[in-house]
């Protein structure tokens, strides 16, 4: 008998097996009386500070001019703007940025000709590349791997803080519109999460994340690592593999939870990160 | 119907989601008992199943997909169950829960307590790649998404399992003629 006959077989043997079926009613009873005590996952871990695009009132032209107005406080006191208040492409940042990036690259500059002091030019290692600026948007993907969720529940007054760990979930976000290709390619993130939530409160109090990138195409590939805690937010140094051997991609991300998109913008240097210093001598 | 319920029991809705278990049980628990073969180990497979369902509903993007996207996590909860108790895979009942056919119905170049056996002796990996196959006759796609695993693996995986069992078959067919061998000695003795 050949496999295709075996297979055949087997076809026949499950398909006409009667098999006796539970009570589905019971079951589903007995499965919803667990469903209080088992708490749906809400990707809590996306909760990053909102890209908050303040609506500019109509009229205004310079985003530089444009402020929230104050609301006035009932007891008197000047309010306090708290958090991101202007969009992050902004032409203030824009402006910014550009100069951090040139004088990071004027650093490049000034710091070459003491590098290579006494060698032929051409002759050994190559010029290091200039850092190169890029910004894209990473979108959400399908979840491709589900991992394990584990709660602990630990004594705390008379109620229980319970401590949710979920471990091994794996995304395949997208972003074909990154500005440099070298970070184009196929997207993963992997996460997990240690949420804690105080007696008596249903979302999550903090949340300590560890998240890890990869980014692969045909020339190479791209990972870095990353903590979170709460909605801080992050910056991931990618590592370069295969043709971007030597160099790092300095990430800054910041999470839309109503775009489910990543906000991308950063550095490709040739060079890896400084060394930790030492500790301060006493 | 089901859409609606899925959209519901995303946004906490237990109610549906009860109603969603209703509906789905069988379908899952039919899958538990072709990979677990032990009435105990299925029920509790498929109760994980359905409460890791429930956990992961609000990731589920496209809720057209759910029956598809069950399979998955059913698959995992049968993987752990076959983990939890090392002594599964010789276990198992032909209990309450298996019902045999008349023998009449059952016409056949393998013998239906043949293949039971000779399935027993496979991995889970191998038992549900041909569960998912055989019974659901899903296409590769779709056994590809239950499993996790690229499309292209499916088919060397279920070209395996296949091996294994027809292994299986000749190793319980030299064990059967071994013993009525020994039977037919100690008799005439």
């Amino acid at each position: 008998m050949n496999d295709d006959r075996l297979l055949l077989e087997m076809r026949r043997w499950l398909q006409e097996e009667r098999v006796a079926l539970p009570d589905a009613e019971e079951a589903g009873r007995r499965i919803a009386a667990k469903l209080p005590t088992t708490r749906q996952r809400r990707r809590r871990w996306w909760r990053l500070p909102r890209l908050a695009r303040t609506p500019r009132p109509s009229g205004t032209r310079d985003t530089t001019e444009y402020q929230p107005s104050p609301v006035p406080a009932t007891n008197g006191h000047t309010p306090t703007a708290i958090g991101r208040t202007t969009s992050m492409l902004s032409p203030v940042k824009a402006i910014t940025a550009g100069a951090v990036i040139f004088a990071i690259s004027g650093a490049f500059l000034i710091a070459q000709p003491f590098g290579q002091q006494g060698r032929v030019p051409g002759a050994e290692a190559p010029a290091p590349l200039p850092p190169e600026p890029f910004s894209g948007i990473v979108h959400c993907g399908g979840q491709v791997a589900f991992g394990t969720s584990e709660s602990l529940e630990f004594p705390m007054g008379e109620a229980n803080m319970t401590v949710v760990s979920e471990r091994g979930d794996t995304w395949r976000p997208s972003a074909p519109g990154m500005s440099d290709p070298r970070l184009q390619g196929n997207y993963a993130i992997s996460f997990d999460t240690d949420a804690y939530y105080p007696p008596g409160v249903v979302d999550s109090l903090d949340v300590i994340g560890a998240g890890t990138w990869r980014i692969e195409n045909d020339e190479g590939a791209w990972q870095g690592s990353y903590h979170i805690v709460g909605g801080a937010p992050v910056v991931v140094p990618l590592v370069g593999e295969g043709a971007y051997d030597g160099l790092t991609a300095i990430v800054e991300s910041a999470f839309s939870e109503s775009d489910c998109a990543w906000e991308w913008s950063g550095l490709i240097i040739d060079r890896g990160l400084p060394e930790y210093p030492e500790p301060p001598a006493e | 119907m089901d859409q609606d319920l899925v959209v519901r029991a995303q946004h906490d809705d237990q109610q549906a989601f009860q109603s969603l278990t209703v509906a789905h049980h069988a379908r899952l628990y039919r899958v538990a008992y072709g990979i677990l073969r032990d009435r105990h180990l299925a029920e509790d497979a498929t109760q994980q199943a359905f409460l890791d369902i429930w956990r992961n509903l609000p990731t589920l993007e496209d809720p057209s997909r759910f029956s598809g996207w069950s399979y998955r996590i059913l698959v995992r909860a049968c993987y752990a169950e076959a983990r939890r108790k090392p002594d599964w895979a010789r276990e198992g009942d032909i209990g309450p829960s298996h019902v045999p056919a008349a023998p009449d119905e059952y016409d056949s170049v393998v013998d239906r307590d043949q293949l039971e056996r000779g399935f027993r002796h496979l991995s889970v990996e191998h038992r549900t790649i041909i569960v998912l196959r055989c019974l659901l006759d899903l296409p590769m796609e779709q056994v590809a998404e239950a499993l996790g695993i690229p499309e292209g693996t499916v088919g060397s995986r279920l070209s395996r399992a296949v091996k294994a069992m027809r292994a299986a078959l000749e190793a319980e067919s030299r064990t059967s003629t071994t013993i009525s061998t020994t039977m037919r000695h100690e008799v005439s003795r």
